[in-house]
């Protein structure tokens, strides 16, 4: 069957100067260096990067600017940058500086009608709607402030909102899955998938790449990984050789 | 050292383009005054954002008349995405709206069957339907992927412009068109790793 092509996006969350990675976006551990390894990524075969500042939204601070910067020099391929995005200019500063997209979660969720402000002003092909989904009994409920506060949102009603609003993409993770190893949400993202006709990337417990081909066949073809890139469980080449092999579509970086 | 121009339209992110020149050692530099498109050696006419602010944009700063111009003197013209679309005659992109018109068809939006994603965001492989004359595009070759990002498609009325296309959704859509010294592209070679920096290095060699 005729499909899009499987996009691997590296994930890589951002504290201060380092690379950090958490379970359930708790108990961080420093990774490495953003700018080293996005070009690691990039040189892997990645398809694009995203880059979060997890601490920018509790703080409002905003220092992306720089590092931003440093690594879209490096890399030849799409930027996405969010972490405490508030306003039209906070987006514009990040896109004039290196990002191609930006992703924004408690901006909107603050002022959902920032998404349209944005999309009008940049075009919805660079705004990426980032929703922090924890289950509850029989629903998910949206986090903000990079998993630390409630928002009473549902997440199913928030991802048809944030379309109708005019974001071109939702990044979806799941907090009770990020950085288990314990596989996706599939119930989740089946859900959101069901409601969106926008590209979902989704991100939150990815194992392997069996993982990658159950979220393929759901029809969701945009998968973020950080935990077992970061920890040397596996790389990109690997991956989409293994894809490759198992007929799956998905770009094979050329060096010519 | 030859020189290049990138057409401000306005809500243009035009900082990656301006990398790759630069990583290219392509001297190209933001133009905004129809004067300074006399000295240029080739023009890039970048894209994100709305076909419609894009054409305002232009308009507002006096430039539609100094493209045409430009075009007539036989000078290469790159469109990327947005910047491809501006190249027709007219988009229904919220509303229906005028173009450049250096290359006759229509811009419509992208209805994909079997649920398919819109827009496409990601990575497709281009198929080189024909090659053209002083045509940045003819070192293409096959197994190759583009980045694109649009919801939106380039009809054209005259088939035989179509350079290269993809196929997204049960359709084929134009990927590449070029009559002439006009040129487009709808994915972002900026974007497109060394296969469209390499598309950058053939403009400016033509």
């Amino acid at each position: 069957m005729d499909t899009p092509k499987i996009r691997i996006i590296p994930k890589l969350e951002i504290k201060s100067s380092n690379v950090i990675k958490g379970i359930r976006m708790e108990g961080l551990r420093v990774v490495g260096k953003p700018e080293l390894l996005s070009e690691k990524y990039y040189l892997e075969g990645a398809d694009e990067i995203i880059f979060i500042d997890t601490v920018a939204s509790l703080y409002g601070r905003n220092h992306l600017i720089d590092l931003v910067t440093k690594t879209a020099e490096n890399i030849k391929l799409p930027l996405c940058v969010g972490g405490g995005i508030r306003s039209l200019d906070d987006a514009k500063t990040l896109l004039r500086n290196g990002a191609d997209k930006i992703s924004i979660n408690t901006g909107i969720c603050n002022n959902s009608k920032l998404i349209t402000n944005l999309a009008h002003a940049f075009g919805s092909q660079s705004v990426v709607a980032s929703i922090q989904a924890k289950k509850l009994k029989d629903s998910w409920e949206v986090y903000c402030n990079n998993g630390r506060e409630k928002t009473g949102k549902d997440v199913c009603s928030w991802s048809v909102e944030v379309i109708e609003r005019g974001a071109g993409e939702i990044l979806l993770t799941s907090i009770d899955q990020d950085g288990t190893k314990l596989g996706p949400d599939f119930e989740l993202i089946e859900n959101i998938k069901n409601k969106v006709s926008v590209p979902l990337i989704v991100s939150g417990g990815i194992r392997n790449v069996d993982d990658i081909i159950q979220l393929a066949n759901m029809g969701v073809y945009a998968i973020a990984i950080a935990n077992i890139l970061h920890f040397d469980f596996t790389n990109i080449d690997e991956i989409k050789l293994q894809l490759k092999n198992m007929n799956m579509k998905t770009r094979i970086a050329r060096n010519n | 050292m030859r020189s290049y121009g990138v057409l401000d339209i306005g809500s243009g992110n035009l900082y990656s383009l301006m990398r790759s020149l630069k990583q290219l050692d392509i001297r190209g530099t933001i133009v905004n005054r129809p004067e300074e498109l006399k000295k240029l050696d080739g023009l890039f006419l970048p894209g994100v954002g709305a076909f419609k602010s894009g054409m305002d944009t232009l308009n507002k700063n006096h430039m539609l008349e100094p493209i045409i111009e430009y075009v007539q003197v036989g000078k290469p013209l790159l469109g990327i995405c947005l910047g491809m679309q501006l190249l027709l005659s007219e988009s229904f992109e919220f509303g229906n709206h005028k173009g450049l018109n250096f290359i006759k068809g229509k811009v419509k939006p992208i209805i994909a069957k079997d649920k398919w994603p819109v827009p496409n965001i990601g990575w497709c492989e281009v198929k080189i339907l024909r090659k053209k004359n002083n045509s940045p595009f003819n070192n293409i070759t096959c197994n190759n992927d583009f980045y694109f990002i649009h919801s939106y498609f380039c009809d054209l009325d005259d088939h035989t412009n179509i350079v290269g296309e993809i196929r997204y959704g049960g359709q084929n859509l134009a990927a590449i068109i070029s009559e002439g010294n006009v040129h487009g592209c709808q994915f972002h070679p900026e974007l497109s790793d060394n296969l469209g920096f390499k598309i950058f290095e053939d403009f400016v060699n033509l």
